[in-house]
């Protein structure tokens, strides 16, 4: 994308103006495209304790002086319930049936969808609606009956803290463990840049369960990643 | 040629350009320093003489509050294994490391990939692993890892401002180095007693040579008179030998130089070629004799002090510390690197 990338203390505030440390002395920053979560971005408005941010920054942006993408509160676009409603969005907005379909998501929240559910643990992974990382979830198939049942117990106490979709067959591809090749499952995270117009880095990011049989592919579950090519022709 | 990036140098790249190369001079001089300690350099009583090394660091007060006794067995794995030294071959390797880390998105993947290969043998050695014998097996290897990674470095490092930062962290490393090397061993084999000019001891006054890599280079220019002055004025005042503080004072220059000419720099770099010019002039100055009458190791003091200050001064110019409204400032603040 052509800007640089930066740490929290390559970029500092004064007089509520963001600006990055060069050996050309300060340069002004007018947009941030931030990866850090809400609560590290700046020690002075949240976490006092982050190092990781900019003091001063949620200040200069309630001023106007800095753009944030994502937005500060973004997050609630993260919350896996969208999922469900991702279809009537896109007919809402674009007035358009979606071209790639999403996998079909229960909303524990409405009684048919828990109801189903419920019927179906045992071939249903259920997740969290708030959560991350691959953190807090039931995959049915793989679960021990006790399991099952402690999960019903919890998805009774708060269904609208869950969403629930059926068990994607996730492909597999020679990894190499040890000292020898197996089979671990992964999957495939594309990204789509949308300015005046739409494109698809020609690239992306492959994820990998390296533990055998695991459907959780998550960096935060001990996921690696593997090189991805995308062919020409 | 310089390359003017569209986008200036982040302050913390610059900041770890300049360590990573420091660092990697630093070992390879620590390496061959031990490695020439353990083959030439004896003491008075003939015992290989470890604490000089002691001395060339300035590491007298860590060393003897690691240890209650001033073993000299112990000095070895002071330099190599002991992780509370930072300038141990550990210590330095964990260094370059994270400066490296930090520089990938700049640095080539061959520069990367052959520094944490060798970074990573050095972190994962034990203090078993080092014996009388192999110890200089193990120094010959460093120095060499480290040679590899400068050819690397040379052939692949894009020669935009963060290259500069490189050479300029090179050249302020061999100045330091040189210095300490001369003053300490020039005092350790010319008590004060002796006279200037009585005999002297050929093989220790080689290893000195041998310590600055500059044996072969002081044969060709002279293959007959080797005398202290000569050794001294050779690795002080020669403008042909890569490491000699004339060489190295003139790089630094040369490299600020070229940093002055991106846009607003001229102005910024003139006090710190001001530090250097007067370095230079106080070297052309005097004569190799006139520099050891006048009191060698003031002048070494001197200059060592002076690039000390020429390192702080490149720090404030180019990476100043954050000034943090009052919340978490100490924590904030950056880890200084020396």
């Amino acid at each position: 994308m052509g800007v640089p990338l930066v740490e929290g203390k390559d970029l500092f505030v004064h007089d509520h103006k963001v600006f990055m440390r060069t050996v050309m002395g300060p340069k002004p920053v007018h947009a941030i495209y931030r990866r850090l979560n809400d609560e590290f971005l700046d020690p002075l408005a949240f976490n006092a304790d982050s190092l990781l941010g900019v003091p001063g920054l949620v200040e200069a942006y309630r001023r106007g002086n800095v753009t944030l993408a994502n937005a500060l509160g973004t997050g609630v676009a993260d919350d896996k319930a969208v999922y469900a409603y991702m279809p009537r969005i896109i007919r809402y907005y674009l007035n358009e049936d979606p071209i790639l379909d999403s996998v079909e998501t229960h909303i524990c929240a409405e009684p048919e969808g828990l109801a189903y559910t419920l019927e179906n643990l045992d071939k249903l992974v259920v997740k969290p609606v708030g959560e991350s990382g691959g953190y807090g979830l039931l995959i049915g198939p793989q679960a021990t009956r006790a399991e099952l049942d402690d999960f019903a117990r919890k998805l009774q106490d708060n269904p609208a803290n869950y969403i629930s979709q059926p068990t994607i067959g996730l492909s597999v591809t020679p990894t190499l463990c040890g000292n020898s090749v197996e089979a671990r499952h992964v999957d495939l995270r594309p990204f789509a840049v949308t300015g005046r117009s739409v494109w698809v880095l020609p690239g992306g990011l492959s994820r990998v369960a390296l533990r055998k049989g695991s459907l959780v592919v998550n960096s935060s579950q001990g996921g690696g990643s593997k090189d991805t090519w995308v062919m020409a022709s | 040629m310089m390359i003017v990036s569209p986008t200036p140098l982040l302050s913390r790249y610059a900041e770890c350009m300049m360590w990573l190369a420091r660092y990697m001079e630093r070992m390879e001089n620590l390496a061959r320093l031990l490695e020439v300690t353990e083959t030439f350099v004896r003491n008075a009583e003939g015992q290989t003489a470890w604490d000089s090394i002691l001395a060339i660091n300035s590491d007298e007060c860590l060393f003897e509050q690691l240890h209650t006794s001033a073993q000299h067995a112990e000095i070895v794995p002071f330099y190599v294994t002991e992780s509370r030294n930072p300038s141990s071959l550990v210590s330095l390797a964990q260094a370059v490391r994270e400066n490296a880390r930090a520089l990938r998105p700049l640095v080539s993947i061959e520069l990367w990939t052959q520094l944490n290969v060798f970074s990573r043998n050095l972190l994962n050695l034990k203090n078993g692993d080092m014996t009388e014998h192999n110890l200089a097996e193990l120094c010959t290897r460093v120095r060499q890892d480290c040679q590899t990674h400068f050819g690397i470095a040379e052939g692949t490092l894009y020669r935009d401002q963060a290259w500069l930062f490189y050479r300029l962290g090179k050249a302020l490393e061999r100045s330091d180095q040189i210095t300490r090397l001369i003053d300490i061993r020039y005092h350790m084999l010319l008590p004060r007693s002796e006279a200037p000019g009585s005999d002297i001891d050929l093989t220790q006054w080689t290893s000195v040579l041998r310590s600055a890599a500059a044996y072969h280079a002081f044969r060709r220019l002279r293959p007959v008179t080797l005398t202290p002055a000569n050794i001294v004025g050779f690795l002080l005042k020669n403008d042909g030998f890569p490491r000699s503080l004339s060489t190295n004072l003139r790089q630094i220059d040369e490299t600020l130089a070229l940093l002055a000419v991106h846009d607003n720099l001229r102005q910024i770099c003139s006090p710190l070629r001001e530090c250097v010019a007067e370095l230079r002039a106080s070297l052309q100055d005097q004569t190799a004799e006139e520099i050891i009458i006048r009191g060698l190791h003031d002048y070494m003091s001197w200059i060592q002090n002076q690039i000390s200050h020429l390192q702080n001064a490149i720090a404030a110019t180019f990476w100043p510390a954050p000034v943090y409204p009052d919340v978490a400032s100490t924590a904030m603040a950056d880890q200084e690197q020396s």
